[in-house]
């Protein structure tokens, strides 16, 4: 999620009321064989969200696949940068 | 200031991580690098021992010695590891592990053989890695159906070795 999210950056997510996600926002969510991943909506559907990353080396949103809703643990409401990124 | 109390409490309180998934999808996998680790394991080894005999007074340049080579055995031997685990985990996926499902197996069996060379000084523990990890590499350049051969490698601990075979 480089260039947005770094290593060891924080972010505080929280669940929301559905109908409030739209495309852009950034979701922490469980992705069947990624585990637990950080990206942004790129596509919404009827019960199924796209998403994918910030940067050329992110791992396709095709092989992400549509994610169902239930998947999305929160969406990111803040965000703390590393102290290293700072010092960079 | 905030960065720095989330960092001690997540100290205390593991926060949960979310991965961003960034990995260049490079597709470079190579059990050589793993290999390589296995054989400096043997090495390492035989140098302790070598050390360990040849040194009737234990001095300040044994002592020296003796940890370089204890540290650098136990550095491969976390290679040797994580080489393998990038391998199983990042390159093998279902049409692999249905060809050849005992690859789970043989994983684990490198993970607990690799951690016995890291607690002892044990030449046949070290000789029964580099067979599994060479096992590993047979598999693996098979799912590649890239022949493979055997011979010993040109330098110490110069012991048999697969290689592919191209």
């Amino acid at each position: 999620m480089l260039p947005q999210y770094y290593n060891n950056d924080y972010v505080i997510s929280a669940k929301w009321i559905f109908g409030s996600l739209k495309i852009g926002d950034d979701v922490i969510c469980h992705h069947e064989s990624l585990g637990v991943i950080i990206k942004r909506i790129k596509k919404i559907t009827h019960n199924k969200i796209e998403v994918t990353g910030l940067n050329s080396f992110s791992t396709n949103s095709r092989i992400i696949g549509d994610l169902d809703k239930k998947d999305i643990i929160g969406k990111v409401l803040w965000q703390f940068k590393s102290q290293s990124r700072k010092n960079n | 200031m905030l960065y720095k109390l989330l960092t001690k409490l997540d100290s205390y309180q593991s926060i949960q991580t979310a991965q961003a998934h960034c990995d260049i999808p490079c597709k470079i996998y190579d059990p050589s690098s793993a290999q390589i680790a296995a054989l400096t394991i043997l090495r390492m080894v035989d140098l302790i021992i070598e050390t360990e005999n040849s040194h009737s007074e234990k001095d300040t340049e044994y002592h020296n010695s003796m940890a370089r080579f204890i540290a650098t055995k136990e550095e491969h031997g976390i290679k040797c590891k994580e080489e393998i685990r990038i391998i199983w985990g990042d390159y093998f996926k279902a049409p692999q592990f249905e060809k050849f499902p005992e690859i789970h197996d043989l994983t684990h069996s490198i993970m607990m053989s690799a951690s016995k060379c890291k607690q002892t000084v044990d030449r046949e523990k070290a000789l029964e890695l580099i067979e599994q990890v060479n096992h590993f590499a047979e598999i693996f350049w098979a799912t590649k159906d890239v022949s493979v051969k055997r011979a010993t490698c040109p330098y110490p601990p110069s012991v048999e070795v697969v290689y592919p075979d191209i």
